[in-house]
């Protein structure tokens, strides 16, 4: 395509006309994709969630808004939402270990000790999760755990606590498999936050003659804001979309079990999609979770945007 | 870097349609082991090669199901070889040259729904385990009334299951069980010669396990180990649920009230009868070791040092292959199921490997050959024993408990006294399939042993979680 | 002055490596009794960090048990093609976005933002559905089409492409190169940080993919690594310690090789990915 000369109305027209197609030609299978496969599932489930729908996926009647009454009633339900916003707000301890082990490792001075603190705090992530829920099944276990072993040694009586098959203790026993394997990233964020805070600023608090406790106060925190708030959000929202070990750890089943203590919302839903059909159900429930998530979304995109 | 991009992307496409487009294709035989050619014996079913089609064009049939490996295994503890569910196409295919079969197996998760999923969509014909699916399954009647002299070989006649949603309190035939699983009440003998306990009888009560396993809990005057008295496999939602239906089926307590629209059955937890199940299996609980709410704790079970003395649990062949292997054959006992006190028997969960044709299925008649086929054939009976199930053919059952297999009797007295229709998973006090009923008992039961709530507590809350679950299917 | 400070880094040195070592514990003591013969189905008490009786039965049972070696070589596949559409498809929505000037852009966008907010579970069920009425269920191609839309992908895309200087597009522009040559060879030769980061981020996600593949594969020949682990999670033999623990190494050594061999790379991406939010 050449420079033309002297170009009419109608042929800068046509012009911006191709451009414009050029362009569109770089989203085209993304937006098929995205129409064909994330929109109209989407106001398929919605649709769904408004109508009794068979084992087949064919519609039967419309029910108004029954099937949200259903859900937002049953107490397993709620019991899932619960579990699910506990789960999350527990999952979030790993974000003040991350920090401080962030803290610790910014503060050597050797580069290659450092280099082996980060790759080594980071190894836990990086390691499949099913293969992580797989070992810790027997860390965890209530009788020659790898936990409970070395509790009983500290404390010279025999401890048998039921990580994982005592209902109100499962939540913990998950977080402690959820907070090993993430604390590393947490080091990583925080590590990568510290490193951008200028050392003027420390330097400026020493003339001062503040203490290593005061500058971590005043200075560290504070500009340490944007990396909390970042780790916060995507720790809830992560928090929801949980799934697989707690999947794993109820013995492959969305029951969560023991006693529905481990059933996060999105396990309620599998279970009423696959376990005990009825999608009207779940796409109600799906409906429900979306909106939560969505809620928790835009507060996260305000706050980012106005700091 | 343009050139790259592309040829990387061709040549991944490629390869996704090879190997993921292709949906059929025959299961290629995974380790290196040579599996023995299975002899091909004469078997009794002349009379349905008649039947097949005589034309040149093969039939296809499409076996679909949760089965066991598809390749061999070893089992590490009695290190024999387990062949995989090859062996059923490889003997079949030779006997019926224009017949050939399609076997996929699926794993137990969600495989209900995937199954109906699977078999509504036209894409099976035989279904493993399909007996409970009756939305998808042919009633099997018909074909029973046109040809069904076979059964009488077999000792569980037919799968029966609650007929569809709107007709629930009609039992129909719906699979033909392939092979047969009984309940035993497994024992220990030298525990129980420790602690001077008499072996457990026919006529045993659950009142009777609960004084023997509490009389066993505690430390061996013999060997000064700690012992257990009984064992729940609390990883299993079937076996915790188990551990209170068995006590209700004893008792002939009546918990389901059957509606002809399945989610208008109710279900009646919290009356005293009910009560007493939860209060029993409570004190049961107690016995157990500290791990089982894990699943653990009997691992050492057929052992030398075993520690538990009794297990209620269908797993008997495996058990007898494990003691076999570590000459342990005399110490473990299988005992009778605790008596049923309203009427004969044993509380027994007859379960069993079933098959089922699908409704939209091709070639029904095929599949109903190969189905028989399945029931009768001998070689396949010696399989099912090698992989630990009991065939549920009578030839085969005296053939391979000739050599005084300690468990054949009791086996075949608990079986003899099941009348012909029934079905545990469609009687009075258990339904497996209505909606979630073995995760609403197990989650009640583990709470009450964990010792998080009551027992009347559990009760209230699994009667809550099924009055929910009906109402929520309005 | 100086010793003081010798004194703290040493200090600081050791309560670092303890914790380390105290994290890595669970690590170390999976591998050791996945080697370890005694351990085919009780678990040693007291704990053990070195095999009594040092043998790869529990491997060789592992692999015997489950067909790992086809989940590894299914996952691979599945990772590369996946990672080859989504990054490319990343690039060139980001640069269209980024660069483009086109009527609805804002729109589309924000189209596209939207779906980041959309949880993936609220379509399940109609995509599940949707795949089985095209008879695509149990063949990998649900695992595939959804690589043309990453919406986190195409946003990050979007935003380090804003960083090229618009200068460079319009000297080629004036000298007549089309768009998609633009593209090819001025903007992506300049995205080696980007890209990097992506791969990496679609290498993860590909291999800890859990939920789709169960819901949407059934015979286990197709199947992922993650999901094959679960199955033999739930079966009879998952009783025994040893090769449980067997399979779990094996399913983790695949990313851990790339982890060891890229590991710079791998932390800087995710340093760069919370700041840059």
């Amino acid at each position: 395509m050449g420079k033309r000369s002297g170009p009419g109305k109608r042929g800068k027209a046509i012009y911006k006309w191709k451009k414009s197609l050029v362009w569109l030609s770089f989203l085209l299978p993304t937006f098929v994709c995205l129409l064909v496969l994330t929109y109209i599932p989407t106001f398929k489930a919605v649709n769904f969630s408004f109508h009794e729908v068979s084992v087949i996926g064919e519609i039967q009647r419309s029910v108004g808004l029954q099937n949200y009454k259903v859900m937002l009633s049953s107490s397993s339900f709620r019991k899932a939402i619960g579990n699910t916003l506990m789960l999350a707000v527990m999952s979030l301890s790993a974000i003040p270990v991350g920090f401080v082990i962030a803290c610790g490792v910014n503060s050597v001075i050797n580069k290659k000790a450092q280099t082996i603190f980060r790759l080594g705090f980071y190894m836990p992530n990086i390691i499949t999760g099913v293969s992580i829920v797989l070992i810790f099944q027997y860390i965890l276990q209530v009788d020659n755990g790898l936990i409970n072993l070395a509790l009983s040694n500290l404390l010279g009586r025999k401890i048998e606590i039921g990580w994982l098959s005592d209902p109100s203790l499962t939540k913990v026993g998950a977080t402690i498999i959820q907070v090993w394997t993430t604390l590393g990233y947490n080091m990583l964020i925080c590590l990568a936050g510290l490193q951008s805070i200028p050392t003027e600023l420390y330097e400026a608090a020493m003339m001062d003659g503040g203490g290593a406790l005061h500058r971590w106060r005043y200075i560290t925190i504070p500009l340490m804001r944007n990396n909390f708030i970042f780790l916060f959000i995507t720790g809830i929202i992560n928090g929801f979309s949980r799934f697989t070990d707690l999947y794993i750890l109820s013995g492959n089943s969305s029951s969560g079990k023991p006693a529905g203590s481990l059933q996060t919302i999105l396990m309620y839903i599998y279970q009423y999609s696959f376990e005990n059909p009825s999608y009207g159900l779940s796409c109600a429930g799906a409906v429900i979770l979306f909106v939560i998530v969505f809620t928790i979304t835009s507060i996260n995109l305000k706050v980012t945007k106005t700091i | 870097m343009r050139k790259h991009i592309k040829a990387t992307l061709a040549l991944s496409l490629a390869a996704a349609l090879l190997l993921g487009g292709c949906g059929s294709g025959s299961a290629p035989a995974e380790s290196g082991q040579d599996n023995e050619p299975a002899a091909v014996t004469t078997a009794a079913d002349e009379a349905a090669r008649g039947e097949t089609a005589s034309s040149d064009e093969k039939i296809v049939l499409r076996i679909v199901g949760p089965m066991e490996s598809e390749s061999d295994t070893t089992n590490p503890i009695t290190k024999k070889t387990l062949r995989g569910y090859y062996v059923i196409k490889e003997l079949y295919e030779a006997e019926h040259p224009n017949v050939e079969l399609e076997l996929t197996g699926i794993p137990w998760d969600s495989w209900q729904a995937k199954l109906t999923t699977a078999a509504a969509g036209n894409q099976v014909d035989i279904v493993v385990h399909g007996a409970s699916l009756v939305d998808v399954v042919e009633d099997l009647t018909p074909y029973v009334e046109k040809d069904g002299d076979f059964l009488d070989e077999l000792l569980l006649k037919y799968s029966y299951r609650r007929a569809d949603k709107s007709n629930y309190t009609q039992l129909v035939p719906t699979g033909i069980p392939i092979s047969a699983a009984a309940t035993t009440l497994l024992y220990d003998k030298k525990i129980f010669d420790d602690y001077g306990v008499e072996y457990p009888d026919e006529t045993w009560t659950w009142e009777d396990v609960l004084e023997a396993a509490q009389k066993m809990t505690g430390t061996d005057p013999v060997t000064g180990e700690e012992t257990y008295g009984y064992y729940i496999d609390g990883s299993s939602s079937d076996w915790i649920g188990r551990s209170l239906t068995g006590y209700y089926f004893s008792k002939g307590t009546t918990i389901m009230e059957y509606a002809d629209v399945q989610m208008e059955t109710k279900v009646n937890y919290t009356s005293p009868e009910a009560l007493e199940g939860f209060e029993f299996v409570n004190e049961l609980a107690k016995t157990c070791p500290k791990g089982f709410l894990e699943g653990r704790g009997a691992e050492n079970f057929g052992t030398e040092s075993n520690n538990i003395a009794m297990w209620y649990t269908q797993d008997m062949v495996n058990i007898y292959y494990k003691t076999e292997s570590l000459g342990l054959t005399d110490r473990y006992g299988y005992g009778y199921s605790p008596v049923l006190e309203t009427t004969d028997g044993w509380a027994n969960f007859t379960g069993d490997w079933n098959m089922a044709i699908a409704k939209n299925a091709n070639h029904k008649e095929e599949c109903w050959e190969f189905i028989k086929w399945m029931a009768t054939n001998q070689d396949i009976a010696d399989w099912c024993w090698e992989i630990g199930k009991i065939p549920n053919n009578r030839e085969a059952i005296e053939r391979l408990t000739a050599e005084g297999i300690p468990f054949a009797d009791m086996f075949l007295n608990t079986l003899a006294a099941t009348p012909d229709e029934f079905t545990i998973f469609a009687s009075d006090y258990m339904d497996s399939f209505l909606g979630s009923s073995n995760a609403f008992l197990a989650n009640g039961l583990s709470a009450m042993f964990a010792g998080d709530m009551t027992p009347e507590e559990a009760a209230e809350s699994i009667q809550e979680a099924f009055e929910e679950q009906a109402a929520s299917y309005q | 002055m100086k010793k003081k400070k010798i004194i703290s880094q040493a200090a600081m040195i050791t309560a670092l490596g303890v914790t380390l070592v105290v994290v890595l514990i669970p690590i170390c003591w999976a591998i050791s009794m996945s080697f370890d013969a005694t351990t085919i189905d009780v678990v040693p008490n007291p704990p053990r960090f070195i095999p009594k009786e040092f043998s790869v039965f529990n491997y060789k049972y592992a692999l015997e048990a489950i067909p790992i070696i086809r989940y590894y070589i299914n996952t691979l596949l599945l990772t590369l093609i996946n990672t080859c559409i989504a990054v490319f498809t990343a690039m060139t929505c980001g640069y269209a976005f980024s660069k483009g000037r086109f009527p609805l852009k804002g729109i589309l966008f924000l189209l596209v933002l939207a779906v980041m907010m959309i949880p993936f579970e609220v379509r399940l069920i109609p995509l599940f559905l949707q795949y089985r009425d095209w008879n695509l269920l149990d063949t990998w191609w649900p695992l595939i089409l959804g690589s043309f839309a990453w919406a986190y992908g195409i946003f990050l895309a979007r935003q380090f492409i804003d960083s090229i200087p618009d200068s460079l597009r319009e000297s080629a522009s004036m000298d007549g190169a089309g768009e998609w040559h633009i593209f090819f060879r001025i903007i992506l030769p300049l995205c080696g940080p980007v890209i990097a980061t992506l791969v990496i981020f679609q290498v993860v996600n590909q291999w800890n993919n859990f939920l789709w593949p169960l819901v949407v594969v059934s015979s286990p020949r197709k199947q992922v690594i993650s999901v094959g682990l679960a199955m033999f999670n739930a079966s009879e033999t998952a009783r025994y310690l040893g090769p449980r623990l067997a399979v779990s190494v094996l399913g983790a050594i695949p990313l851990m090789v790339v982890y060891l061999f890229l590991q710079k790379y791998i932390v800087q991406s995710v340093m760069l990915s919370g700041v840059k939010e």
